[in-house]
């Protein structure tokens, strides 16, 4: 009875979040736990250790500033040009948070992320790390959410190629170093190592952001559509920090909840 | 004294579903992921066995309810199977408790595979595919070879505050 007024019905919406908080200390508990191990181990690193690593992060920090310089003229001139087109690119912010230390269930790919809906998250917000998308919001506590990966069987995202535009879905295939492209012909333009970035098509994720990195592609004149494999950029099971973003409209200036997930 | 015996009974009780479920959840490396024992049915049917009159088919839908919670799954999945779960054991603790350890483990290893055929089938009708298919039936086997330990730990508990 209860799976099926669950699944069906929205009748336990409003207890939701009641219900949900309940789970906070427990994932809190876990957390720390498991983080005073790896606390313990950080203790024991040694001197030069550190100094060898300040002194890399130096480094690439100076190669990320230069490059930023011509980034910041580059999306100033960029923003000009569209006004005099009169298509304003909506503008993204930024919002860190971290991920807990916590194994949810082995059927999907999931992570929980300490921030929740007192910090203004929404249901289907895009969450990405330094390198690429990781995924979007299912389920938003009063003071964590639930994000589920773009690897996650039941997980779908819409990108193009970067070389020339194709664009495609990326289904999850629970493997967490696999996405498939489904539905493309065989003579479709994609090759090995093609960047997919995001297409913005479906409007739940930016657009421009790097996906996957196309693994392998199998062409077979039997069959209707070309076997793809790409391999996700993001850093899916290791980031320990993620950043949200948020879409700001040009004209509206507060995001509005969106209740459908794009599966 | 039997008001002072009753507290810490079911403090123990509560403490011990509480602590195997946050082992549930406790992060591991992905590799023996899928090797995790199943701590909270194994707790739940140590107390069925050996406590009938003070855990059954409720508590199994209590514990099961937060691990709907906690995972999260459609609520009531795991409350569903981990009911079923209790009445079983109910059903059979009088022979159950005389066995010998190992033929204890074999039922075990009988009630979690029932466990996990159910949830299997139940996710299916609501479209969740397993990730693999051959690792999600080490679970049984990693949990009969933990029950001793269940076992031993939990008896000493129930032995030292003697729960009854």
């Amino acid at each position: 009875m209860l799976i099926l007024l669950d699944h069906y019905s929205q009748i336990f919406n409003p207890f939701h979040n009641i219900l949900y908080s309940a789970t906070q200390p427990f994932y809190s508990i876990v957390n720390i736990s498991a983080n005073f191990s790896s606390w313990i181990g950080n203790k024991f690193t040694s001197n030069d250790e550190l100094r060898e690593e300040i002194k890399r992060l130096r480094l690439s920090n100076q190669l990320l500033q230069a490059k930023n310089q011509k980034l910041i003229a580059l999306s100033s001139e960029n923003m000009r040009l569209r006004s005099l087109l009169h298509a304003p690119r909506k503008q993204e912010e930024l919002q860190v948070a971290e991920t807990l230390q916590v194994d949810l269930d082995p059927f999907k790919h999931l992570i929980v992320i300490n921030k929740g809906a007192k910090h203004h998250i929404y249901k289907g917000q895009p969450i990405i790390d330094a390198y690429g998308i990781m995924g979007q919001i299912t389920q938003v506590n009063h003071n964590s959410s639930i994000a589920i990966l773009i690897t996650d069987p039941a997980h779908a995202i819409p990108v193009q190629v970067n070389r020339n535009g194709l664009r495609a879905i990326a289904f999850g295939t629970g493997s967490a170093s696999e996405l498939e492209l489904l539905y493309l012909p065989n003579n479709a333009e994609i090759e090995e190592g093609d960047l997919l970035e995001t297409s913005g098509l479906g409007g739940h994720f930016p657009t421009g952001y790097p996906v996957a990195v196309v693994s392998s592609v199998k062409r077979n004149p039997k069959q209707a559509f070309a076997t793809i494999k790409a391999q996700p950029i993001a850093h899916l099971k290791r980031s320990r920090e993620v950043l949200f973003i948020s879409i700001i409209d040009n004209e509206q200036t507060h995001t509005t909840e969106q209740h459908d997930d794009t599966e | 004294m039997i008001p002072n015996n009753t507290l810490p009974g079911q403090i123990v009780i509560i403490g011990s579903i509480v602590i195997s479920l946050l082992f549930a959840i406790y992060p591991l490396p992905e590799s023996i992921q899928s090797l995790r024992p199943n701590w909270p049915t194994l707790v739940l049917i140590y107390w069925c066995i050996n406590l009938p009159e003070r855990v059954g088919i409720a508590t199994g839908w209590i514990i099961g309810l937060l691990l709907d919670l906690l995972m999260p799954t459609t609520l009531g999945l795991h409350a569903l199977v981990l009911s079923i779960i209790a009445y079983l054991t109910l059903y059979f603790y009088r022979r159950i408790r005389h066995f010998p350890l190992w033929q204890q483990a074999i039922i075990i290893f009988l009630l979690i595979s029932l466990q996990q055929l159910l949830l299997l089938w139940l996710r299916s009708i609501f479209g969740d595919i397993p990730l693999s298919w051959w690792s999600y039936w080490l679970n049984p086997f990693s949990s009969a070879l933990c029950w001793p330990l269940i076992y031993f730990v939990l008896y000493f508990f129930q032995r030292y505050y003697r729960i009854q």
